[in-house]
């Protein structure tokens, strides 16, 4: 028999045992490792270089200010085998810095124009370092590296121009930029632009230096010295001692060009040989006009004055039919051979404005001038040496002509003036003269002036014979007084024949002096 | 009868005309020279600084008779002592070798005028006048009255000769003193 006894009690088991917590404790404090070492381990950099000389895996650092902030993760190729691919490892304290515009370089010995720098890696071996972007960006993983230090760092404030010259030897990196002697700036980028076939240099000008870039604004190249004969003796240039050992450049708003508005960044000068060219052709924008002059061109030399009413606004630029081809020589050579003339207009000598937009404003104004009846002439403008100028006058009526294309210049129509004629008969005339016989007529003329000279010697001596001082007056003086003095024996005698007639012939005995006595 | 007439008159002139009656000596005088102990030979001289370029004397004086002139204002003219030239030749000469010896800063030219130069009938010599200073950069001349009376040491022309003299002198001096 079954014993019914006591019912069981029956409880409820916890669900969790209390030993669970010794895992669960050990699984937090895994995590937080977890947490921790992903903390310090960073975020992943890409970067790519050329090669990869100096860069360790594991070893090599990336350095901020010379902290390190992070090291290389890995080496390698890229997938086109044709650069590096240089995986970073950068700590979350500088997250901020790596934005869109930051920059990576290799730091690594070097010695150039601009300097000998980092020496320091020769014991330390290469390292990397960066050029913090603007926080505003946005943030960036991938980066094409520099293979040379950045001359200006990129949040730096101021401003990038290009800057074009014709010589390709004449721009560094690293050449300052100097306003007024003072070094405002530096090259940072030099490179051939093949479209152009100029060479392309970036400069970055400082704040608060880069306000004064305007469209007027003149680069010319300094370095050296320039020593130049003038008017008044020979006059030596040189610039500061910098510019002088390592050359530069310099900018300026030349005298009497209006100054327009502010550039924008990158905007493009065209670089100057000298200061001096700058002062002779100030203006960037120009247009080009080729005349067909029927008339003789004489005395009208390379860069002389093309005039608007007395105000100059260009110069001649050439003056040769080797301007135009063998078919365009024979498809405008009519009886007057007219001559080819290459002119430059600036309409900012007018105008004030040296912009393309101004030009273009001009270029239509010119034409509907010349349809109104403008021509361009050339004029004698000094008549002793003879130099000449090309003049733009209304010489014609009003939808005569008009400005056409002749290859790939632009013609401006031209007229010989009615001044022009005069001019030329007067010089013929003055050839005329020419071919007299003045030598002949001046030996003559200087053989007279020799006897007239003489002549005047003889008249100046005779003159002087007759001054108060010469003998010639003196001895007339005493003569005339010996003559008084007989006078006045004279009429003594005729006093005494008025008073005794007789005395003539019956002498009377004269009275004797009175005899001078002693003072009693 | 009328030729005879005739023959007489000329016989008349002829007779009057030589007269053996003497007469008396004509005495001429000579200013001397004013330019102290010569040496003899030529001597160069220095350039003369000062030159007396005119004389002009009063219409009496020109004339060669020594002149008296007394205090009545009576002139007589001596007929048989005469000066050896005309006074203002005599007196030009006389002043420029005396300024020879003046030691004097400036040069110019001395012109005169001579208003006494005789015996004052009275024991004295009387020599007067103005002379005037050009020194050619001066815009006016400067002028000087002067003065001068000498009594003589005796009687007789040769004594008034000298007493000019010495005035002429005294005028050399004070013309040297005043342009010194």
């Amino acid at each position: 028999m079954t014993e019914q006894g006591a019912k069981p009690t029956i409880r409820r088991r916890r669900a969790l045992s209390g030993v669970w917590l010794i895992p669960i404790f050990a699984l937090l404090v895994g995590a937080w490792f977890v947490y921790w070492d992903w903390q310090n381990r960073g975020f992943g950099v890409t970067v790519q270089f050329e090669n990869a000389e100096g860069l360790v895996a594991s070893k090599t650092k990336l350095r901020y200010r010379n902290i390190d902030v992070g090291e290389i993760e890995q080496v390698a190729l890229s997938e086109d085998l044709q650069r590096v691919v240089v995986h970073l490892r950068v700590q979350h304290t500088i997250k901020d810095l790596v934005r869109e515009d930051a920059q990576f370089w290799v730091v690594r010995p070097r010695i150039s124009s601009g300097g000998v720098s980092g020496l320091g890696t020769l014991l330390s071996g290469a390292y990397i370092t960066l050029a913090a972007g603007d926080s505003s960006l946005d943030e960036r993983m991938n980066f094409i590296g520099l293979e040379e230090p950045p001359v200006t760092p990129a949040s730096m404030p101021g401003k990038r121009v290009q800057l074009l010259s014709e010589e390709g030897d004449s721009l560094r990196v690293g050449q300052a930029v100097h306003y007024n002697g003072f070094k405002v700036g530096q090259i940072e980028r030099v490179s051939f632009d093949t479209e152009l076939g100029q060479l392309r240099a970036q400069a970055f000008i400082n704040a608060p230096y880069h306000e004064m870039l305007t469209v007027g604004t003149r680069f010319w190249r300094t370095g050296g010295f320039g020593l130049e004969t003038g008017k008044g003796g020979l006059e030596l240039r040189t610039g500061s001692l910098e510019s002088m050992l390592f050359g530069g450049v310099s900018f300026a708003l030349p005298e009497g060009v209006y100054p327009g508005k502010l550039v924008e960044d990158n905007q493009s000068f065209q670089v100057f040989p000298d200061r001096n060219s700058i002062e002779i052709n100030p203006y960037q924008h120009a247009l080009y006009y080729l005349m067909l002059y029927p008339g003789t061109v004489r005395g009208l030399q390379v860069g002389a004055a093309v005039e608007f009413r007395g105000t100059r606004v260009g110069n001649v630029e050439q003056v040769s039919f080797g301007l135009l081809t063998e078919k365009q020589l024979a498809s405008v050579s009519n009886a007057a051979f007219p001559v080819p003339i290459l002119i430059r207009i600036e309409p900012a000598r007018l105008m004030g404005f040296d912009t393309e937009e101004q030009l273009e404003v001009s270029r239509l104004g010119l034409a509907d001038a010349v349809q109104q009846g403008l021509r361009a002439t050339v004029r004698q403008g000094n008549l002793i040496t003879g130099d000449h100028y090309v003049s733009l006058e209304p010489l014609a009526k009003s939808g005569e002509g008009e400005v056409h294309a002749l290859g790939t210049y632009t013609v401006f129509p031209s007229a010989v003036s009615g001044l022009a004629k005069l001019t030329d008969s007067a010089t013929a005339a003055f050839d005329k003269i020419e071919r007299l016989p003045m030598e002949k007529t001046v030996e003559q003329l200087n053989a007279s002036l020799i006897t007239l000279q003489r002549t005047l010697w003889r008249t100046d001596q005779v003159m002087a014979g007759l001054g108060t001082d010469a003998p010639m007056y003196q001895e007339m003086q005493q003569t005339m007084k010996r003559l008084r003095g007989t006078l006045q024996n004279i009429d003594q005698l005729t006093r005494t024949l008025k008073n005794r007639p007789s005395e003539l012939l019956f002498s009377s005995q004269p009275k004797a002096d009175p005899i001078p006595r002693k003072d009693p | 009868m009328k030729y005879v007439v005739l023959v007489m008159v000329v016989m008349q002139l002829l007779t009057a005309c030589a007269t053996t009656k003497e007469q008396p000596r004509v005495n001429f005088y000579q200013l001397p020279s004013l330019s102290g102990t010569q040496a003899e030979g030529s001597v160069s001289l220095p350039p003369q600084r000062l030159s007396v370029v005119r004389v002009g004397t009063t219409e009496v004086l020109a004339q060669t008779g020594i002149v008296t002139a007394s205090r009545d204002g009576r002139v007589i003219t001596a007929n048989y002592h005469h000066w050896s030239e005309l006074p203002e030749f005599a007196l030009q000469r006389s002043l420029n070798s005396c300024l020879r010896t003046q030691k004097v800063r400036r040069s110019g030219k001395i012109s005169l005028d001579v208003d006494a130069f005789h015996s004052d009938g009275s024991g004295a010599s009387q020599f007067a006048g103005v002379w005037y200073f050009a020194s050619g950069t001066a815009s006016t001349d400067q002028q000087y009255r002067f003065s001068y009376r000498q009594s003589l040491s005796r009687d007789g022309y040769t004594a008034l000769v000298g007493a000019l003299s010495k005035s002429i002198q005294q005028l050399c001096e004070d013309i040297g003193l005043q342009l010194r």
